[in-house]
């Protein structure tokens, strides 16, 4: 196994790939941004370095200053984590190079799957459905249009080198079909420094199912079965489930092996997802794979008890898969929720700040895998997402009831949160039934932000809150007027002079 | 001592003392309440006639963000001293009619100009913070007075970007 590995990556997968490193007995290396200093995943390393300023571009986007701080810290293998450089074809090629382990992908498969064009391709190529689309960039609007009259609207403008929601905007009419294509060319350029897009159908009320697989360099790849991440808001995922509540054992068997098949054909390396559309009528479309670790990957190991991240040290230090495909069970049922220091009371702006008070919920069934603490500061310059909740129960309902109870436990304040939006969604009826597609946040934002606001629902509840408020306001006041018995100063005099006068007067 | 604690639009008078190492509340007037509250290394246990409540609280000023067993409240408390004081320096600057930066980020796009008229929740500026764009709308109908910002402006939360007649 490797002795020293170095993270490229920051926030709660920093933490989770160094946790792994730890229990194998692998020195970790970290790096981190000039606003990162106090991040969490800088303490728990073995060792950390700097890599640069707080903008991304100029630290854990710079890929000469990570390969040569891999080799100055003496680390044989890089994990990328997600994001960043982790699904960069020119960088693991780099770390091919240096000699440096590029823990996924081989940078050839990276880059063929990392454009969504020539992947669609190879995908139609070996046989695996593929959603309608442009086989082409976008040059022209025209062409757009074009399109758009032969399919329909909706489509979606999707950036080809995207991926987290980000260069991709939805059209409803001609009328924004212009405006989608440029914000969408903007954001992929910002993210990705690539502004090719390209259109493809949209289907209606889908749902995205994704399966996690597993390839070793013996030629052995096999898949962890499915997740179902249908519950998103403006494309970005808040929350995933596996099995899915859709799933029959027919149709998993079907997507099981064609996700194989598309997998076998970029004789692919190291853990990766093939995301899929499922329509009405349960028919499935390849959507795109996403060649790094996922953030969803800790309900995989809920079900299946397999580690993911370990098995990725493993098989990049050259090991074969240590199981075969029947070997691998489904069991029970795992939720994980993403806890985004955004405000879902003010249209989920992003909230960063100093968080005053953060505590995990713990017990049977729950899974943290977090970023932050009491104290720590979100720094405004990356994702906003910064824990993850996983639940594991025996049935559905059983996790269900589990995170239901370890979101009430979870406290962040300090900043706004998304844990009000979070309780409120795990029991809403369509949720519980488990009867959601991709349209359902859209549909019932409205009704479940009527839920953020935490109703007064009884009497010995409301007398408590306003206790508890009430004791806490006396202690202040209490504190403020202990203070000034030791040393007066001249200030506080003046101040309470003031304060007198002005009652006077009433 | 006595304090006003507004929540979800109603507001109460709360009337605290401290006794024999507990605490002592009546609302408005009511029956005095008898409180074990105690602060732990996080947060704080309130015991009422043996029910057992987790609170979590963080304040700005006079305003409370309290968790109490997993709900979240937004608590405004003002000592009746401190009430008394501000009726005597006058009301505060009213923000409507503005747009304000909620968070630090950039300015991507300008939507309006200046003497445009805007309806209720139309889009005036597209900001980027933390790698997302964002809309930001206007509350209310009526004409763009004044735009503070331009395209690429780096802004702080709090900022005044957009002000209508």
């Amino acid at each position: 196994m490797f002795k020293k590995v170095l993270i490229a990556n920051r926030g709660e997968i920093a933490v989770r790939v160094i946790r792994a490193c730890r229990d194998l007995g692998i020195k970790s290396v970290a790096i981190y941004s000039e606003a990162d200093r106090n991040s969490l995943h800088v303490q728990l390393a073995d060792f950390a370095y700097c890599a640069g300023p707080a903008p991304s571009s100029e630290s854990y986007l710079n890929q000469r200053r990570i390969l040569d701080l891999a080799i100055a810290s003496g680390a044989e293998a890089i994990h990328p984590g997600y994001g960043f450089l982790s699904e960069n074809s020119k960088f693991a090629k780099e770390c091919e190079k240096s000699g440096i382990v590029f823990i996924g992908p081989r940078s050839d498969a990276l880059q063929l799957m990392g454009d969504k064009l020539t992947s669609r391709k190879t995908m139609m190529d070996n046989g695996v459905p593929v959603v309608p689309g442009t086989d082409k960039a976008i040059t022209s609007l025209d062409d757009a249009k074009k399109f758009a009259a032969q399919y329909g609207y909706p489509i979606l403008v999707k950036a080809s080198a995207g991926g987290g929601g980000k260069g991709m905007r939805l059209v409803e009419s001609e009328k924004s079909l212009a405006s989608a294509i440029e914000g969408a060319r903007r954001e992929s350029e910002k993210a990705f420094g690539n502004s090719d897009v390209y259109l493809e159908k949209y289907l209606e009320e889908p749902h995205h199912i994704e399966f996690q697989i597993f390839g070793d360099s013996h030629g052995n790849i096999v898949h962890l079965y499915e997740r179902e991440c249908s519950m998103q808001r403006r494309h970005q995922k808040v929350l995933e489930e596996s099995p899915s509540p859709i799933m029959t054992g027919e149709l998993r068997k079907k997507m099981g092996d064609v996700a194989v098949r598309a997998a076998k054909a970029v004789n692919y390396t190291n853990a990766g997802t093939i995301e899929f559309l499922v329509d009405k009528q349960r028919n499935f479309y390849f959507l795109e794979m996403n060649t790094r670790l996922q953030v969803e990957h800790p309900i995989t190991e809920l079900v299946t008890d397999i580690d993911i991240v370990k098995l990725q040290l493993a098989v990049a230090h050259g090991e074969a898969i240590p199981f075969s495909q029947s070997a691998i069970k489904q069991l029970g049922h795992a939720i994980e929720c993403r806890i985004y220091a955004e405000d879902p009371e003010n249209d989920f702006l992003p909230c960063p700040g100093l968080i005053k008070e953060f505590n995990l919920p713990s017990g049977p069934g729950i899974r943290n895998d977090e970023a932050a603490y009491s104290g720590y500061e979100v720094p405004i310059h990356y994702d906003p997402m910064i824990a993850k909740l996983s639940c594991w129960g025996e049935s559905r309902m059983a996790a269900i009831g589990t995170m239901q109870r370890a979101l009430n436990e979870y406290t962040i304040l300090g900043i706004k949160s998304s844990l009000p939006f979070h309780r409120a969604l795990v029991r809403h009826p369509k949720f519980l039934k488990g009867d959601y597609t991709t349209n359902f946040l859209n549909e019932a934002l409205p009704e479940l932000s009527s839920e953020f606001q935490a109703e007064i629902k009884d009497r010995d509840f409301e007398e408590a809150l306003l206790v508890a408020a009430g004791i806490e306001a006396f202690r202040k006041e209490a504190i403020g007027r202990e203070r000034p018995q030791g040393r007066v100063s001249a200030r506080r005099v003046w101040i309470q002079t003031g304060r007198q006068e002005s009652l006077r007067r009433l | 001592m006595n304090f006003e604690a507004t929540v979800a639009g109603k507001t109460r008078v709360l009337h605290v003392r401290e006794e024999d190492g507990h605490y002592v509340v009546a609302i408005d007037d009511g029956k005095p309440i008898h409180a074990d509250f105690v602060k732990l290394a996080s947060g704080y246990n309130l015991i009422i006639q043996n029910r057992s409540y987790v609170v979590s609280l963080a304040s700005t000023n006079s305003n409370y963000d309290i968790q109490l067993d997993g709900k979240l409240f937004r608590v405004e408390l003002v000592s009746e001293l401190k009430k008394a004081q501000k009726r005597l320096r006058g009301g505060e600057l009213s923000g409507a009619g503005t747009v304000i930066a909620k968070m630090p980020g950039k300015i991507v796009k300008i939507l309006v100009h200046v003497g445009e008229d805007v309806h209720d929740g139309q889009s005036v500026i597209i900001m980027e913070a933390m790698k997302m764009e964002n809309e930001l709308r206007v509350l209310s109908k009526g004409k763009i007075k004044e735009i503070r910002v331009k395209e690429g402006d780096s802004v702080e939360a709090g900022t005044t970007l957009v002000v209508l007649e």
